[in-house]
C-alpha cells in the first residue's frame, strides 16, 4: 500500500474512534431519556433517529452540507466561534459521522435501557444509593452489553462511510479522505491491486469488529436483538 | 402512630388512608384481600408515588410521601438484588451510607441465615435465600421506618419464626418502628402491636392486633386458611421456637414467634395442626384439644380443610388428600387436634 493509502487507513480509524466515543457520551444521557420518557410525540422522535437508517448517505450528505456551510446559520455560527468552517474539514466528518451513526448508537442503548429492571431504581432509592454509584455499580454494569454494541456498531458503520463523507468532505489527503474515498478514487483510475488491497483492509476490519461482539455477546449471554 | 395519607399514582387519585393509634405501637400489620392496594400503600409511605400528599408521625418523626425519606426502608416481596454484584458487596455498599450503623454487616448476615450466601451472586439464591438477603440489606441501611412487603412469605416455618424472632430482637434493641404487609395472619397476629384492615385502597378497620382480629373474626367461621385460637400466652421458649397458650382451660405448645404475652387472639396456619380420631387418643395427651367437626372443605390441591370447633376456639387443620379417602371426616364427628411442636 501506498504512504496515502496507510494514512487514509489511519484517518478513517481515528474518524471512528473519535465519532463514536463522542456518539456514546451524547448517546447514553439521551437513550436513558428516551427510554423513560413517555408522549405520544415519542414514535416522531423514533423516526427521527432512525431516519440515517433508510435514507440514501447521499440526502443526508447534502442536507449536512447545506447546515455547513458559512451561508446556512448553523455553518457561521460554527465558522463565528471557531474560525474554521466545517466543510470539507475533519470537524466536519465527526459531526457528520455522528449524525450518519446515531441510530446505531442510540437503538442498541435505548433497547437495553428499555429491558432494564426498573425495581432496581426504586431499591436503589429505598436504600439511599447515591446516583453515581447507582449508574457505577447497577445501571452501567446491567447495560454493557448494549454499551458494547452500541460503540462497536457506531464505529464499524463509521468505517463504511462513503456518501456522506463524499458530500462534506470531499478528498482532501490527511484531511478528510478515508479509506472508502480512496478506494473509489483507486478504482476510477483503475488501479485494480492498491483497489483490492483497500477493500481487503475494510472487508477484514469490520469482519472482526462484528465476530468481537458477537463473542462478547455470546460471553454475556446477550441476545442480538438490538433494534 | 398516626398515618394520614391521600395516594395518588401519577394524577389518579386511588384513596385516602387515615389512622391514628393511641396506645403505643412499634409494629403496625396491613392485611387485606389481594388487589385491595397494600403493597402500593408501602410504596406511597415510601416516596415511590410521589404525587400522593400527607404524612406519617411516629415516635417524634415525621415522613412525608413527596420524597422518599432518609429515616427509612423498604423491602419488596420479592427483592430485586443488584445482579453484577455479590450480596457481600451489596450489603457493604448500602452500609457504607447507612444512616445510623445498628449493627455489623456479619451480625445482620447471620441473624438473617445468609453468611453462606455472602460471596454467591442473585441468580444463584433461591426465592427464600433472595427475601432473605433483601431484607438483610435494608437493616444494613439502619432505618428508623422499615416497611416490609411480605417479608416471610418464601421461608418454611422454621426459618420464618427463627427470622421473626432474629428481627423482633434487632427491632427493640434498636428501637425501630416497622409497618409489616403480609396476607398471613398467622405472622401479623405473632409478630404486630397494631392490626390495619386495608380494602380499596382505605382502612376499613384498625386497632390493637387483639381487637381487630377479634372483629375480624367476630361470628365467622376461619375464612382465610387460618385458626383463631382465644387464649394466654404462659411461656416463651426461645431456643424451641415454641410458646406455652392456655385455651380452653388446656394447656398446648405450639411453635410462634408470639411475644406479647396475656390474653389474645393468636393464629395458627392449618399446617401447624395435626388431626387425630378423638376415640383413638389417649385423654393423657398433652398438647392436645378435643373439639368437633364443623366443616370439611377441599383446596386447589386436593386436600381438604378440616375446621374443628373448641369451646369457643374455631381451629382449621389440613388434611392430607390420602390421608383423608382413606378415612373421610364427617362433620359432626369427635377429633382431636395436635399442636405437634416440642
Amino acid at each position: 500500500m501506498t504512504a496515502e493509502d496507510w494514512q487514509a487507513v489511519q484517518l478513517t480509524a481515528l474518524l471512528a474512534a473519535v465519532s463514536s466515543l463522542l456518539l456514546l457520551a451524547f448517546a447514553l444521557p439521551f437513550s436513558w431519556w428516551l427510554a423513560h420518557w413517555h408522549n405520544r410525540m415519542k414514535p416522531i422522535v423514533l423516526a427521527f433517529i432512525a431516519l440515517p437508517l433508510v435514507m440514501p448517505p447521499t440526502v443526508l450528505g447534502f442536507y449536512l452540507l447545506v447546515a455547513f456551510s458559512p451561508n446556512h446559520p448553523f455553518g457561521a455560527m460554527w465558522q463565528s466561534w471557531f474560525g474554521s468552517p466545517l466543510t470539507f474539514s475533519f470537524t466536519g466528518l465527526v459531526l457528520g459521522s455522528m449524525v450518519y451513526s446515531l441510530p446505531f448508537a442510540v437503538q442498541p442503548l435505548y433497547s437495553g435501557f428499555s429491558q432494564f429492571n426498573h425495581q432496581l431504581l426504586a431499591e436503589a432509592k429505598v436504600l439511599h444509593i447515591s446516583k453515581s454509584t447507582l449508574w457505577r455499580r447497577v445501571i452501567l454494569p446491567a447495560c454493557l452489553p448494549a454499551i458494547l454494541v452500541s460503540l462497536g456498531l457506531s464505529f464499524a458503520h463509521t468505517l463504511g462511510e462513503f456518501g456522506v463523507v463524499l458530500m462534506i468532505g470531499g478528498s482532501i489527503p490527511g484531511e478528510t479522505r478515508v479509506v472508502s474515498i480512496a478506494l473509489f478514487e483507486h478504482v476510477e483510475s483503475l488501479n485494480f491491486t492498491q483497489a483490492h488491497q483497500l477493500a481487503a483492509v475494510l472487508t477484514g476490519f469490520s469482519f472482526f469488529m462484528l465476530m468481537l461482539l458477537y463473542s462478547s455477546g455470546r460471553k454475556r449471554r446477550v441476545a442480538w436483538n438490538w433494534t | 402512630m398516626e398515618l394520614d395519607l391521600t395516594i395518588v399514582r401519577d394524577t389518579a387519585m386511588l384513596g385516602r388512608v387515615a389512622v391514628q393509634f393511641k396506645e403505643k405501637v412499634a409494629t403496625v400489620g396491613i392485611f387485606g384481600v389481594s388487589g385491595a392496594g397494600k403493597s402500593t400503600l408501602l410504596s406511597a409511605i415510601a416516596g415511590l408515588l410521589p404525587s400522593s400528599t400527607g404524612q406519617l408521625n411516629w415516635d417524634g418523626h415525621t415522613i412525608s410521601p413527596a420524597t422518599t425519606s432518609p429515616l427509612l426502608s423498604l423491602v419488596f416481596q420479592r427483592p430485586a438484588l443488584f445482579p453484577h454484584m455479590t450480596i457481600g458487596e451489596q450489603l457493604h455498599m448500602v452500609a457504607a451510607r447507612p444512616l445510623r450503623r445498628l449493627s455489623a454487616v456479619s451480625d445482620i448476615s447471620e441473624g438473617c441465615q445468609i453468611s453462606h450466601l455472602l460471596n454467591k451472586r442473585p441468580h444463584q439464591l433461591s426465592g427464600g435465600e433472595t427475601q432473605r438477603a433483601g431484607l438483610a440489606r435494608a437493616l444494613s441501611y439502619g432505618p428508623s421506618v422499615l416497611l416490609l412487603d411480605e417479608p416471610f412469605s418464601a421461608l418454611d416455618w422454621d426459618t420464618r419464626i427463627q427470622l421473626q424472632q432474629y428481627l423482633r430482637a434487632w427491632q427493640n434493641k434498636h428501637d425501630v418502628n416497622i409497618i409489616m404487609v403480609s396476607h398471613q395472619l398467622e405472622d401479623l397476629s405473632a409478630y404486630c402491636d397494631g392490626l390495619i384492615k386495608f380494602d380499596g385502597f382505605e382502612a376499613v378497620d384498625f386497632g390493637s392486633s387483639d381487637q381487630v382480629l377479634q372483629r375480624h373474626f367476630h361470628g365467622a367461621a376461619p375464612d382465610e386458611q387460618v385458626s383463631v385460637i382465644r387464649g394466654k400466652l404462659l411461656e416463651v421458649n426461645s431456643e424451641s421456637n415454641a410458646v406455652a397458650l392456655e385455651v380452653e382451660g388446656v394447656t398446648i405448645q405450639v411453635k410462634s414467634a408470639i411475644t406479647h404475652r396475656g390474653h389474645g387472639t393468636f393464629i395458627l396456619h392449618p399446617q401447624q395442626i395435626i388431626t387425630d380420631r378423638s376415640d383413638g387418643v389417649h385423654p393423657s395427651l398433652l398438647n392436645a384439644l378435643i373439639g368437633e367437626v364443623v366443616s370439611i372443605t377441599g383446596t386447589q390441591d386436593g386436600n381438604k380443610l378440616v375446621g374443628i370447633k373448641v369451646g369457643e376456639t374455631a381451629l382449621l387443620a389440613a388434611v392430607n388428600k390420602l390421608a383423608f379417602e382413606r378415612k373421610p371426616f364427617v362433620v359432626g364427628e369427635s377429633i382431636t387436634a395436635r399442636f405437634g411442636v416440642v
